[in-house]
């Protein structure tokens, strides 16, 4: 187990680090530096979300809750408390996992819509909580000004977009290796019928908290540079549904339930939403992905990823089985 | 004459075929049963007559007037629509809705509706328990009134043609008698044809005019009247447990 | 002290039939059909503002002018479920469809919003009546026909469609369908028809809740994702398809918000809805009031 860990997640970890740097030697533009953020991001962002609702078919519309509990884990400790950048991702990742074993608790007892809903109250009594609380900026939010930019950095968002992208980089990788291993079958097992799995002596329980923990814990981890790229954190941007909406739509553009789903679907429609926002309006970016997200659930239910694959459904019933 | 044919009636689900070429007919007035154990195919047939299996091939129609009406390939509301009705397996009955409601639903066919009252009193006279308990949701019923009830129920559409799938299911003997003895007098009230598939020998037989026995999704013998099939072979070895 | 509480209770219970208006439609859809529209709120705020828009160009009085708007919605939900059924009911199993549709519904409410901005851009908008600002007193408690007004609305719709569906063959079938949607084929019914005017009825309600929506406050594009909470946690609370029980859930979350307002604070109003609907979905996700 360790030598695959350290094979799976160390060695190309250090290789993404290195091609981070590099990336970051070379291009000089800012802007690049931000639309990258952005994808990678998103690309945590739907890998977090994959491991919950792509492979054991929990759909969570909560994104924004988790993610903006790490963003605000982070910046609490370091501002108030000055910790170390690693210790306070570390935190944001421990919170968000601590919210989401209590959505886990919820999972054990409902599913479907009644689960998704629950997400979107947890998240939404978040916000509540963060409005009515000076300590953590009330409605007007933090301010915050980034520190100078130190070497090997030229600028301070280089340094974000490396470790955005080794976050992004070790949610994919966590993910992977869920689906590898006999977790990942379980959890197929799970998505196909929980009675069954149930029967056939998969732990469904201690699987399905296990998968809502490691889902919202990476949603944080992800939220945690974030004050420092936004500089502005609110709770109206960080915990509202957009982030997270794209997120999932990443998901089903991409692929539901497969590792690299996520990197294709956050790719495209991180570029779309790009290339939307600023050839027309951030109105219609809303509006083109509403779409997109429609036409995939209609047309391509497994996503790029189905589509490449080719012809085999297996979601769909055959003619002659239907109602 | 009004009859009902099945001709070469074949049927499978998913790729397995559990009807090979069954052939009935069901002629005005009359009260055939369908008999066969667990398995065999009985409900697979009720449920090609009524449009329910789309999988299914060979001819079902009914001859009306001299106009013959194909059935298959029709959807099954419409079939209802046409008088012909089913008391399915398990009765089926909406659970969270009260004993009238279920009732009234089922003079849903226009051409029910006006008689809605009457056919009402009618069910209620045939079966005093419903009138009972018309108030009552009908999960919470005894399995007996439930049978009673989805008989009721199918009575109200006013059917010229009433297919039942094992009234006797999970019965008692003495209930079993009793639905037995009220179907046989719905025959001759309402002029019902009637098509019955039952296990219960013994009981059926009281109330049959003919009927066909069905093994391994085809008939295996036809009997022109009771006597027949009381004399019959294969019933005594199948139904009746005489060597 | 005693009128405060008075005030503040009536004030609720005007909210809360209101409340009871968005709800029932997806108490119907979800709860009778089995479709998780979560679009729902966001279809209760287009109506708000085509009922706005026929106001402000034809000078239509709000309630005649949601009165109008209800026939294209029954239309678009009518169609809307056709599309649904090929797409998903007839075509995937059902574990599979609802997450799709779950997601499928999110588009669509992205899409209302978006198309709301748009249109009408991100301000307030309201309608004035001239009952709007007359306020009646009795005794110590005045209470204010803008409020009244959609409450009696609320309460008109939510009788006649318990009416509807405990009273008319359509209804009782549109019932019968979603107990036992075979069953309901055995009786003569055509399912997918039953379903069709469920649909179109549902949103129907979603349009006049939106009427009544531009009389009561002023609307925004983006209120629609605030009041999923509210809609989910009384049509749940309600039990799913019990128009008086939503009526009851919907007066619950009235006067408990508008308790919360008053003594607690505006700013965790919102929070209500969605703490009751954790709670029942932890204790009792069939809701209250299922029978
Ligand atoms: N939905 C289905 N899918 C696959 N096979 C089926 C299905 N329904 C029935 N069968 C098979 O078709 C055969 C005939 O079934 P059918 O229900 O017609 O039997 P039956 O004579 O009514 O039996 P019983 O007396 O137990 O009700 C059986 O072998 C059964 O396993
Ligand atoms: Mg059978």
């Amino acid at each position: 187990m360790m030598k695959k860990v350290s094979f799976e997640l160390i060695i190309p970890g250090i290789i993404v680090a290195c091609i981070g740097l590099l990336i970051a030697k070379l291009v000089s533009g800012i802007y690049f530096f931000y639309v990258c953020y952005a994808i990678l991001q998103m690309i945590a962002l739907a890998a977090a979300w994959n491991i919950l609702g792509g492979y054991t078919g929990y759909v969570n519309f909560g994104i924004g809750g988790f993610f903006a509990a790490g963003a605000y884990t982070s910046i609490v400790l370091l501002k108030y408390y000055e910790v170390n950048f690693l210790v306070a991702i570390l935190a944001a990742g421990t919170v968000s996992g601590i919210l989401g074993l209590l959505i886990g608790y919820l999972s054990i007892r409902v599913r479907g819509i009644y689960f998704s809903i629950s997400t979107i109250a947890v998240s939404t009594i978040l916000q509540m909580v963060v409005l009515n609380t000076p300590f953590l900026g009330g409605a007007k939010g933090f301010k915050i000004i980034r520190p100078p930019a130190f070497p090997p950095f030229s600028n301070y968002i280089e340094f974000l977009f490396l470790l955005i992208l080794l976050i992004s980089f070790f949610a994919v990788a966590v993910s992977r290796l869920i689906e590898k291993s006999w977790i990942g079958r379980s959890f197929l097992a799970i998505k196909d019928s929980e009675q069954a799995a149930e029967t056939s002596g998969v732990a469904t329980l201690k699987l399905k908290i296990l998968a809502t923990v490691v889902s919202c814990a990476l949603m944080g981890i992800a939220g945690a540079p974030y004050p420092y790229f936004i500089t502005l954190l609110e709770p109206y941007s960080a915990m509202g549904l957009t982030l997270g909406t794209y997120a999932f739509a990443a998901v089903f553009v991409g692929g539901r339930g497969c590792w690299f789903g996520p990197i294709i679907g956050a790719v495209l429609l991180g570029g779309l939403q790009q290339s939307v926002t600023v050839m027309i309006s951030s109105e219609w970016n809303i509006l083109v992905v509403g779409l997109v997200i429609i036409a995939f659930v209609l047309l391509a239910p497994n996503g790029v990823v189905g589509l490449l694959k080719g012809r085999k459904k297996p979601v769909l019933l055959k003619k002659k089985d239907r109602v | 004459m009004n009859k009902l044919v099945v001709n070469n009636l074949k049927a499978s689900y998913q790729s397995v075929q559990v009807l090979h070429d069954v052939s009935l007919t069901l002629h005005e007035g009359e009260t055939v049963i369908l008999l066969g154990t667990n398995g065999n195919g009985k409900s697979t047939v009720m449920k090609c007559i009524m449009g329910m299996l789309k999988s299914c091939s060979g001819e079902i129609y009914l001859e009306r007037d001299g106009q013959r009406i194909d059935l298959l390939g029709k959807k099954t509301h419409d079939i209802v629509n046409m008088g012909i009705t089913l008391v399915p397996e398990g009765r089926r009955l909406f659970p969270y809705l009260t004993v009238k409601e279920n009732l009234v639903l089922g003079s849903y066919p226009h051409h029910a509706r006006g008689d809605v009252d009457e056919n009402l009193d009618y069910c209620y006279e045939i079966f005093p328990r419903l009138k009972e308990r018309h108030r009552q949701i009908s999960n919470t019923l005894s399995g007996g009134e439930r049978q009673m009830l989805a008989i009721a129920r199918s009575l109200m559409s006013k059917p010229e043609i009433l297919l039942i799938d094992e009234a006797s299911m999970g019965l008692a003997p003495v209930i079993v008698r009793d639905v037995m003895v009220q179907i046989g007098r719905l025959k001759d009230q309402r002029k019902l044809s009637i098509l019955l598939t039952e296990q219960n020998f013994n009981q059926a037989i009281k109330i049959a005019d003919r009927g066909y026995i069905i093994v391994h999704g085809s008939i295996s013998y036809e009997g022109k009247n009771k006597d027949e099939l009381m004399g019959n072979d294969l019933v005594k070895k199948i139904f009746l447990g005489i060597e | 002290m005693i009128d405060v509480i008075l005030n503040t209770i009536v004030s609720g219970i005007l909210i809360g039939g209101f409340y009871a208006a968005c709800a029932i439609g997806l108490s119907i859809s979800f709860g009778m059909l089995r479709i998780p529209n979560i679009a729902h709120p966001g279809f209760i705020i287009a109506g708000g503002f085509l009922t706005y828009y026929f106001n402000k160009t034809f000078g239509l009085d709000p309630l005649l002018a949601g009165l109008l708007i209800i026939p294209i919605f029954f239309a678009f939900g009518f169609l809307l479920y056709r599309g649904y059924n090929r797409f998903f009911e007839s075509k995937r199993d059902e574990r599979e469809g609802q997450m799709s549709a779950l997601v499928l519904f999110f588009g669509v409410l992205m899409i209302i919003e978006a198309l709301l901005s748009v249109t009408f851009g991100v301000d307030f908008r309201t309608v004035t009546t001239p009952w709007s600002s007359i306020v009646l007193h009795f005794g110590s408690v005045g209470i204010c026909l803008r409020m009244a007004v959609p409450f009696l609305c609320s309460v008109l719709m939510v009788c006649i469609l318990y009416l509807y569906f405990s009273k008319t063959y359509l209804g009782l079938v549109i019932q019968a369908v979603a107990q036992d949607s075979m069953a309901a084929t055995l009786i003569g019914s055509d399912p997918r028809f039953a379903k069709s005017i469920a649909f179109g009825i549902s949103f129907s309600t979603a349009a006049y809740a939106g009427t009544l929506f531009v009389c009561l406050v002023p609307v925004e594009p983006s209120l629609g994702m605030q009041f999923l909470g509210r809609v989910f946690s009384i049509a749940i609370l309600g039990g799913l398809g019990s128009p008086l029980g939503t009526a009851v859930a919907g007066l619950i979350v009235g006067i408990t918000e508008s308790l919360t307002t008053a003594y607690i604070g505006s700013s965790w109003t919102l929070a209500v809805s969605f703490i009751l609907l954790l709670i029942i979905i932890a204790v009792k996700p069939t809701g209250l009031f299922r029978r």
